[in-house]
């Protein structure tokens, strides 16, 4: 039975994914325009970085190898971001406003997996294949194990995951409000503070941007983990902190379609 | 008689649609906050943490390429302050409008479509420059423990150059806007814009901490004139030179330009699509 829903989800996904393709052939300015978008973005990230450390040397206990595959790490997180679901945050807001929403509520289909995973992004995905390299190039520089390079596909999802996750939930947000496009630009907000790492914050916006709303945890955790396996706690606390987020998105989610008055009925 | 009329009429025209604009704006409070003062805010915190970490390491009144801690503090603040007084998001109204085909009802109104863009934008910025002048005197007074970052003096002299450099931002967003007329989309281009001027004109980092090489190409755009120049004005160190407010002149001029061509041609190709 799960192994037929799981079927039945990935044949919608690759049917959304083909459109998309489709999409982005018929429409290649658009897709040249994102995919420009996102590598000057990368630059814009790494460059700065590259030429602070190499004035203060150090940022807490990390020199430059370290910060510099943190941001890589962080970059490539925002890539698959792109590529999966950060269009679709964009376009929940409109359909909440449009009313648009009615007709995918009435689909066969669970809402979030129908209303967040509807778009992609291919010119972030191609992306991809300029910033992995430099991640490799860091990953190197720090001598990284097969072990430490084995974990870092795997932590590479469970941040997005988190992500996506805390993403979704403040999206659900936009059922009681009239516009949500204030809080797209919070959650990019959320996203800026994730890419300094956690230990640059003072204790207060540390534990509240860590606990409360976990911002900080996406991209600190992992590669603290990757760094050193001993703080493998981290792990144990992300992991719960995942599961508790994604019950209470369901929670969430459910208050919120309740609370939804459909714009054009 | 008849020119005393026109001028109420004008000036009736512009002042409606800035009031208008005001009331648009703040209807939705918590958007507005959202939108225009949580990402300036947001970026200034960033930066507030990031900086006292990195000083923490070294004793006080320690100089980093020129910069205390005070100093760096100081920058962002002033980065957050300019944002505020130059930016607004102007152009997303305008894609819409032309996207969406709503463009038309305003070719038939007796008040051209870029000048009730500029009506819009006074009516954007009047708010902005009340809440950003607000907001520095509040942050400087419990984050740099009320140490003044600029001088009312000062702020009169930048004043003239936070105007040029709010003229050139909306000339670019006109510009850009104006591209819907062809394109599907127009935000990547907004945000390729955002992302280059933010990092060449010193928004995420002082241009002091750039390799020589880059900081003498950038001089000929530009992006150093939207806020590092800005800042130093504010800071009282380069007020009075023309040189800068020639070249935002000179590049606002080109914007200018470009926006009459391209609007020239987008007539031709405007279809009211949404109609």
């Amino acid at each position: 039975m799960i192994l037929k829903t799981i079927k039945h989800y990935a044949s919608v996904y690759q049917t959304f994914l083909s459109t998309c393709i489709a999409e982005s052939l018929t429409y290649r300015l658009n897709f040249t325009l994102i995919f420009i978008m996102d590598l000057i973005f990368a630059i814009s990230i790494l460059s700065p970085g590259k030429f602070m450390i190499d004035v203060i040397g150090k940022i807490g206990v990390w020199d430059e190898p370290h910060l510099m595959f943190f941001l890589c790490f962080m970059i490539c997180l925002d890539q698959f971001h792109m590529f999966i679901v950060s269009a679709n945050f964009w376009e929940f807001s409109v359909l909440i406003r449009s009313g648009g929403l009615d007709y995918i509520l009435l689909r066969p289909l669970g809402s979030i997996f129908n209303i967040f995973f509807r778009y992609q992004h291919l010119g972030s995905l191609v992306n991809f294949v300029f910033v992995f390299p430099v991640l490799v190039k860091y990953g190197m520089i720090l001598n990284f194990s097969l072990s430490q390079w084995i974990m870092l596909p795997i932590m590479l999802l469970l941040a997005l995951i988190l992500m996506v996750t805390i993403d979704i939930l403040f999206c659900t947000l936009m059922f009681w409000m009239v516009d949500g496009t204030g809080i797209n630009f919070f959650r990019m907000q959320l996203q800026d503070m994730s890419r300094q790492p956690d230990f640059v914050y003072k204790y207060f916006v540390r534990k509240i941007f860590t606990f409360v709303i976990p911002a900080l945890m996406i991209g600190s955790y992992p590669v603290k983990f990757l760094f050193d396996f001993n703080e493998y706690h981290l792990m144990v606390i992300m992991v719960s902190l995942i599961l508790i987020l994604i019950l209470l998105l369901s929670y969430i989610w459910k208050k919120g379609l309740i609370k939804y008055e459909s714009a054009s009925s | 008689m008849k020119i005393t009329n026109k001028i109420y009429w004008e000036t009736a025209k512009w002042w409606q649609t800035i009031k208008l604009t005001w009331i648009n704006v703040l209807i939705y409070k918590l958007n507005f906050i959202l939108v225009v003062i949580g990402p300036a805010l947001g970026v200034y915190l960033i930066q507030y943490n990031l900086w006292s970490t990195i000083y923490s390491n070294y004793p006080a009144n320690h100089l980093i390429l020129g910069f205390t801690l005070e100093g760096m503090l100081s920058y962002y603040l002033l980065i957050f302050f300019v944002k505020f007084m130059t930016i607004t998001i102007n152009g997303i109204d305008l894609s819409e409008e032309i996207r969406l085909g709503k463009m038309s009802s305003y070719l038939v109104y007796p008040f051209y479509f870029w000048e009730v863009h500029i009506a819009k934008f006074l009516g954007r910025i009047s708010i902005q420059f009340f809440i950003g002048t607000i907001s520095l005197f509040i942050l400087q007074y419990f984050l740099l423990k009320g140490n003044s970052v600029i001088t009312f003096e000062n702020f009169m002299f930048a004043l003239p150059v936070l105007g040029l450099v709010a003229i050139f931002w909306f000339l670019i967003n006109f510009l850009i806007g104006l591209l819907s007329l062809w394109l599907d989309q127009t935000w990547t281009l907004r945000v390729i814009v955002n992302i280059i001027a933010n990092f060449l004109s010193g928004g995420i980092l002082p241009l002091e901490f750039f390799p020589s090489y880059l900081r003498n190409a950038i001089t000929y755009t530009p992006f150093p004139y939207l806020y590092n120049y800005p800042i130093s004005v504010l800071r009282g160190e380069n007020s009075g030179q023309l040189i800068p407010n020639l070249i935002i002149i000179f590049y606002a001029f080109i914007l200018a330009l470009l926006i009459k061509f391209v609007w020239s041609r987008g007539m031709k190709e405007y279809t009211a699509s949404g109609m």
